[in-house]
């Protein structure tokens, strides 16, 4: 993928939340950098539990209360820093120019009101759309998200349609007021496999169309071969590796990323087969000392085990940025 | 009254023989609920069991010169610790006599509910067919109606009467059993261990004895347990409103009428029945969560 | 929607027609009708009236359908108590005064248990939480009528601020409406608090806040109107406890309604008069049973298809 994105929409610096539980505090997301260019979609990849979803909702600033905090760092939208703003003047930003698209389509959407009427909310909520055009402007949505019959559709309840269809109407919701960025939790994992491919394709399309950036979190490098342009990816908390796709894929600096590359089917078929990861990720309220993979690396040694990596670049040949948070990526 | 508990939980209490078991049977006793454990025992049990030993006069003993006597440190003294009634009654041996009351017409409401609703719900559950089907209308239809109305049309027709009473509460209870015994049944009855039985040649009758009847019972034997706050509640309702347990019986329901009357000038007659009744209820509560809590993991994490 | 209204509706006569067989039934165990149902002194006329209405030289199947056929036209015969009065006219000349403290009553609940659930569930083992929690364990534990009469002792003697009993002004219905809704106001605060911890943990609740809804608008629209659900499926449950707590409450406070009714005509031995006060009963409870389960039909767009 070559296109190339110059204007960037969205700026996160130095991202850290914390979460205070039965264990005491501990930090679930540590000092995350994201670019965003206008029209890119960056891939945030990671095993269940390596605090993406956190990330996601920290960029909303929709970590779950009591328990999450976001504790420092800067997350810049269109030139605005979100973490400066108030609740009120937060809340006029989320769904107008940061959005999301939730997980589960069996229950993103609220059972007791129509369709029509949740996305007509939100443009109720921020654009000055008059009461009576809603309606009207709930099916024009649904007609973009490619839902059939969108002037029926629009009545229906959500328990009255079917997974994918719920999946567009959640993805309706969340493109209803044009927002500049949008972020994908996982939107394809429960749908079947011929639904997936279609939903990414008309993910693919609204972007085109208004050239929103796309956070896309996953743990298949499947979709992220096909949609993204950009990767990030995470561990424990950190961004461990970040460039752009076809880069990471062909060379991998942190051996993380090389592991979850061998798990998955090859793109190019030449990579020879790595052995898949042994154990499982520390979990985040006891991470180890130095580098988090370091007990699952096959190449840790003392000092990965006690200080923490630097961080290596190795841009790509465009120039733009690939780095990885390793002492040995020269070792691969 | 058993309280058949320690058969459940993931750790049953060992005897606790090292010195590593002990700590553990310690800090297991003590996820126990002891305070409602001990009001239990000590304003159900002990008194239903032993009313006639500890009680210093006999419930209805008359004693017209020590009539209406406040409570010690309320200016009565300790011949009379709760202080007496109209007629010179002590309060304190009326109530621990109420215990008695209490303690045995839930233990009969109860075990006639339950063997009646625990044989339709086997029935039902392990026949299924048309008395499935029936059964099932009558709980349906049972559970639609508030036990008051049968209250009161019994009390029109017979009067207050023992057992009136223990009508009511088995018209409260048996459609709950016959209903929980069913569900289990129906799961049981595809298990292995009935099917094996069932080739062998089993009469259905030594099958719901020797293989269903012994899974139920456990079930059946806790949720039984975890009503004796609704029965003992319903009894004292209703012999409070003069439609229960004939009076001069000194169950706490008829207590507190008694002092309905003077509850401004003479409250302790009303006011200590009435808090046994409160204990007793509030602490069958308590210890029902806590059993259903440690019985239902699904619940047992959060709220 | 039409079938399952049908089904119900089906279910509630049933139901009502158990309660005519169980009360018919009983005026027969207990002897011949003739001695329960009028006065001691009744004279040779009024039997052979009564024989004649109720058709008791009918066999027994006859009789129970005269019965219902005399019920369903609202007659129960006179009342014994009340002379000169019909039992159906003495249970609905006293209906409006239940139908005033038991709504009284439940709208005291709602207005106090929802709100306070809703609270309670966001501040979650908060103390808000803790007390709300202590509070509904009292509330279900403690007798009715005893209460009932604590309050009289404490509000209306301590404090002298509302009559102790009787009818006739609002001053005298706040005792029995609180008495009355305590126990609802325990259960139904409890039942709230535990849908809302439900509701608020699910994935559309995220999607309202990521759309930039208005916290209070999240709570009290986009997640009470689902867990309403739980709450109202206990209104059914409440109907019967209004009316159980009707006897109890009505006879500690002398509010002149169908539960204290009741409890005099059984004292007076009027059995025309329980009979009514039954038969109605089980109508207000089936009833009201019937309609919370549709209302919760309109109310969840998942029962209604």
């Amino acid at each position: 993928m070559k296109d190339t994105f110059t204007e960037t929409v969205l700026e996160v610096r130095g991202l850290t939340t914390t979460i205070s539980g039965k264990r005491g505090e501990f930090t679930a997301v540590e000092n995350v950098d994201l670019t965003l260019k206008r029209g890119e979609t960056l891939g945030l990849v990671g095993e269940s539990g390596s605090g993406k979803s956190l990330t996601g909702l920290s960029l909303l600033r929709l970590v779950p209360k009591p328990a999450a905090r976001i504790a420092a760092g800067s997350v810049v939208l269109d030139g605005i820093d979100l973490m400066s703003l108030t609740e009120d003047q937060m809340r006029q930003v989320r769904g107008r120019k940061i959005s999301m698209i939730l997980q589960d389509p069996q229950t993103s959407l609220n059972p007791s009101f129509t369709v029509g009427s949740q996305i007509a909310e939100a443009l109720a909520l921020h654009t000055d759309t008059p009461r009576k055009s809603l309606r009207d402007k709930a099916i024009e949505m649904l007609r973009r998200v490619r839902v059939a019959a969108p002037e029926h559709r629009v009545d229906a309840y959500p328990h009255q349609m079917s997974g994918g269809m719920r999946q567009r109407a959640v993805g309706a919701v969340a493109i209803s007021c044009a927002p500049d960025v949008i972020i994908a939790d996982e939107p394809t994992t429960s749908l079947d496999v011929t639904v997936q491919a279609q939903y990414i394709r008309l993910l693919q399309e609204l972007q085109r169309e208004s050239g929103m950036g796309i956070i896309f979190i996953t743990h298949d490098f499947g979709i992220v071969a096909k949609v993204c342009h950009r990767l990030a990816v995470m561990y424990a908390g950190q961004i461990v590796e970040t460039g752009p796709v076809a880069q990471i894929f062909d060379q991998p600096l942190h051996p993380y990323t090389r592991a979850l590359l061998s798990s998955v089917p090859k793109l190019h078929g030449q990579i020879g087969r790595l052995p898949s990861i042994e154990g499982t990720p520390p979990p985040l309220w006891d991470r180890p000392r130095g580098c988090k993979f370091s007990p699952r690396c096959p190449l840790a040694d003392h000092r990965c085990r006690n200080e923490e990596p630097p961080t290596v670049d190795s841009p790509a040949p465009d120039g733009s940025e690939h780095w990885a948070r390793c002492w040995k990526p020269e070792a691969i | 009254m058993p309280t058949s508990t320690p058969v459940y939980g993931p750790d049953k209490m060992d005897t606790p023989r090292t010195s590593r078991t002990l700590p553990r049977a310690w800090s297991e006793l003590r996820s126990w609920p002891l305070i409602p454990l001990a009001i239990i025992t000590l304003v159900l049990l002990v008194p239903g069991l032993f009313a006639d030993i500890l009680a210093p006069y006999g419930p209805l003993e008359i004693d017209m010169r020590a009539r209406l006597q406040p409570p010690v440190f309320f200016g009565g003294d300790w011949s009379h610790v709760l202080g007496t009634d109209r007629l010179g009654r002590d309060i304190f041996s009326r109530t621990l006599h109420g215990a008695y009351y209490a303690m045995s017409i839930s233990v009969t409401g109860i075990v006639v509910g339950v063997v009646i609703g625990t044989t339709l719900g086997l029935i039902a559950g392990y026949a299924r067919g048309w008395a499935d089907t029936i059964i099932m209308r009558l709980v349906d239809i049972s559970l639609a109606l508030p036990a008051i109305l049968l209250a009161l049309a019994l009390a029109a027709m017979f009067g207050p009467s023992f057992q009136s009473v223990i009508a009511v509460v088995v018209f409260v209870l048996w459609a709950y059993f016959a209903r929980q015994v069913r569900a289990e049944v129906l799961s049981l009855r595809e298990r292995d261990f009935v099917a094996r039985a069932r080739v062998a040649g089993a009469s259905h009758f030594r099958i719901l004895r020797r293989h269903i009847f012994p899974n139920v019972i456990n079930t059946v034997v806790v949720l039984a347990t975890l009503q004796v706050g609704i029965v003992i509640s319903l009894e004292a309702s209703l012999s409070f409103l003069g439609i229960g347990i004939p009076r001069p019986t000194p169950t706490w329901g008829i207590l507190v009428a008694d002092g309905r009357e003077l509850i401004v000038t003479a409250w302790w007659i009303s006011f200590f029945p009435g808090l046994a009744i409160l204990l007793v209820v509030l602490s069958v509560n308590l210890f029902g969560d806590w059993l259903r809590n440690r019985l239902d993991p699904k619940t047992r994490q959060m709220r | 929607m039409k079938k399952y209204i049908g089904t119900r509706l089906i279910e509630s006569l049933a139901a009502i027609l158990v309660i005519t067989i169980l009360v018919f039934a009983l005026t027969h165990m207990s002897g011949s009708p003739v001695d329960a149902l009028l006065p001691q002194d009744a004279t040779q006329d009024q039997i052979d009236a009564l024989v004649a209405q109720w058709g008791l030289d009918q066999p027994l199947a006859v009789q129970y359908l005269t019965f219902l056929k005399n019920a369903l036209a609202g007659d129960f015969g006179d009342s014994l108590k009340w002379r000169g009065y019909s039992a159906m006219g003495v249970v609905l000349d006293r209906f409006p005064q239940t139908l005033l403290l038991g709504g009284v009553a439940v709208a005291i609940s709602v207005i106090v248990a929802i709100p306070l659930g809703v609270m309670a569930a966001m501040n979650r083992n908060g103390p808000l939480d803790r007390g709300a929690q202590i509070f509904s364990l009292f509330g279900q534990s403690v007798p009715q009528f005893w209460f009932a009469i604590l309050l009289i002792w404490f509000l209306a003697v301590a404090l002298q601020l509302v009559p102790t009993s009787g009818s006739g002004s609002w001053r005298h219905l706040i005792l029995p409406a609180i008495a009355m809704a305590w126990f609802q106001i325990a259960a139904l605060s409890r039942l709230t608090r535990s849908a809302m911890l439900d509701v608020l943990d699910a994935e559309y609740i995220k999607l309202a806040r990521v759309k930039g809804v208005r916290e209070a608008r999240v709570v009290w629209v986009h997640a009470l109107r689902n867990a309403a659900v739980v709450p109202l499926t206990y209104f059914g449950v409440l109907a019967g406890s209004v009316l159980t707590g009707s006897v109890t409450i009505e006879t500690v406070f002398s509010w002149p309604g169908l539960g204290w009714v009741a409890i005099e005509a059984i004292r007076a031995r009027d059995f025309p008069v329980v009979q009514a006060v039954v038969v109605i009963f089980a109508i207000i409870y089936i009833v009201s049973n019937f309609l919370v389960d549709i209302l919760n039909a309109y109310i969840d767009p998942r029962v209604r298809s």
